[in-house]
């Protein structure tokens, strides 16, 4: 996917959104800097998440860092072959890389999200 | 998010408990630190020799280890291996969300390693031989105990691997805690500590104190002793059903 059609978290999460479909992974920013993933845990299909919530988590060199819900709704597809293709991540963190498929509960949300340019300012802006 | 402090909360020095309360107590450390932005250090050891294992291994993980068989075990927030909690002090340290220190990602392990070592060297009045960060690493990420990885951030002694750290990351902060080995644990044989690698070196009483101290100082934190209050120490308790074990 092209990052210019996503928006993004502050939390380095990332949102394609079509229709009241959001797919959701993490940015190839966050990738890099958390370095060597070795673990990544996603939630079942059906688990309802408010936006902020954590839905996953993942390992990299002995740090377990949370996964964030960019946006609230129910999870209806899991990329269950990621654990075992975490190199997708890395080589495709916008495409290979997906998490989760949620229903949104209001598409709208995702308004409020940064933009591409914006979260790019935000990476630099905030030091890491 | 709220304005992280400059002034960091030495919580505790050297007290032992059992498993599942220190895993409760750096949890609430890490949660509390969210709530106030306050940095936190604890140095601690355990009540009885405990088995602690990372937050991604199954509960399973040293079942054909009968060395450890009948050990309590807790499941840790942060990653890494398997660790026998026996001889050791353990510190942890929480940065909260927006010091400047909870950028560092891994580097944190360094800066928190090499406070240590230095403490050390201090007391030693002199270098250790062989005491330093280490230098190479083998990639052995597939032992299940954390002391026979081999990681780029380790405090080494020669070939032997005296300190070891990991992480959780929640909403911007960060808990870091660490065991250095003080001396060989019947249940952990092959693992040995600083009184086994460096005899001539006698740590003193206040050594965890000063641990916790040097750790703040390398943060660049101001310190602060406040214990535990009864209140505080009832929200950690009622936190110990979440970490079953030890």
């Amino acid at each position: 996917m092209d990052p210019a059609t996503l928006k993004f978290s502050k939390s380095h999460e990332w949102l394609h959104l079509d229709g009241n479909i959001a797919t959701v992974g993490i940015t190839d920013f966050a990738v890099e800097a958390l370095t060597d993933l070795v673990f990544v845990e996603l939630p079942e299909v059906g688990r309802t998440l408010d936006a902020g919530e954590i839905f996953g988590e993942v390992e990299s060199v002995k740090a377990v860092s949370d996964l964030y819900a960019p946006v609230a709704g129910e999870v209806t597809e899991v990329n269950t072959g990621l654990p075992d293709d975490l190199d997708a991540l890395g080589e495709d963190p916008f495409g290979r890389g997906w998490m989760i498929r949620v229903n949104v509960s209001d598409a709208s949300a995702a308004d409020a999200l940064l933009d591409e340019t914006a979260y790019r300012e935000h990476c630099q802006s905030a030091g890491h | 998010m709220v304005t992280p402090s400059s002034i960091c909360r030495i919580v505790e020095t050297g007290t032992a408990h059992p498993g599942r309360w220190n895993m409760a107590c750096d949890e609430w450390l890490l949660d509390t630190a969210l709530q106030n932005g306050q940095p936190a250090v604890r140095t601690y050891a355990w009540s009885h020799p405990t088995v602690s294992l990372g937050y991604f291994q199954q509960p399973d993980t040293l079942e054909s280890n009968s060395l450890v068989a009948g050990l309590d075990q807790v499941r840790r927030l942060s990653g890494g291996g398997a660790i026998v909690h026996h001889h050791e002090w353990t510190y942890s340290c929480v940065v909260p969300a927006g010091d400047p220190n909870s950028a560092r990602g891994s580097d944190l392990y360094n800066v928190v390693h090499q406070s240590i070592i230095d403490e050390l060297v201090t007391l030693a009045n002199g270098p250790i031989p062989g005491l330093g960060l280490r230098e190479t690493v083998d990639g052995s990420d597939g032992p299940a105990l954390c002391f026979a990885r081999s990681a780029a951030e380790d405090v080494v002694c020669g070939k032997h691997k005296l300190l070891g750290s990991a992480q959780r990351r929640r909403r911007g902060a960060v808990l870091q805690h660490g065991s250095l080995l003080l001396r060989s644990s019947t249940h952990a044989p092959e693992f040995f500590g600083l009184e086994d690698l460096v005899p001539e070196l006698v740590l003193p009483g206040n050594f965890p104190r000063l641990m916790a101290q040097a750790i703040a100082a390398s943060l660049g934190w101001q310190l602060s002793h406040k214990p535990i209050s009864d209140a505080e120490l009832q929200e950690i308790s009622q936190r110990t059903d979440l970490h079953p074990g030890g």
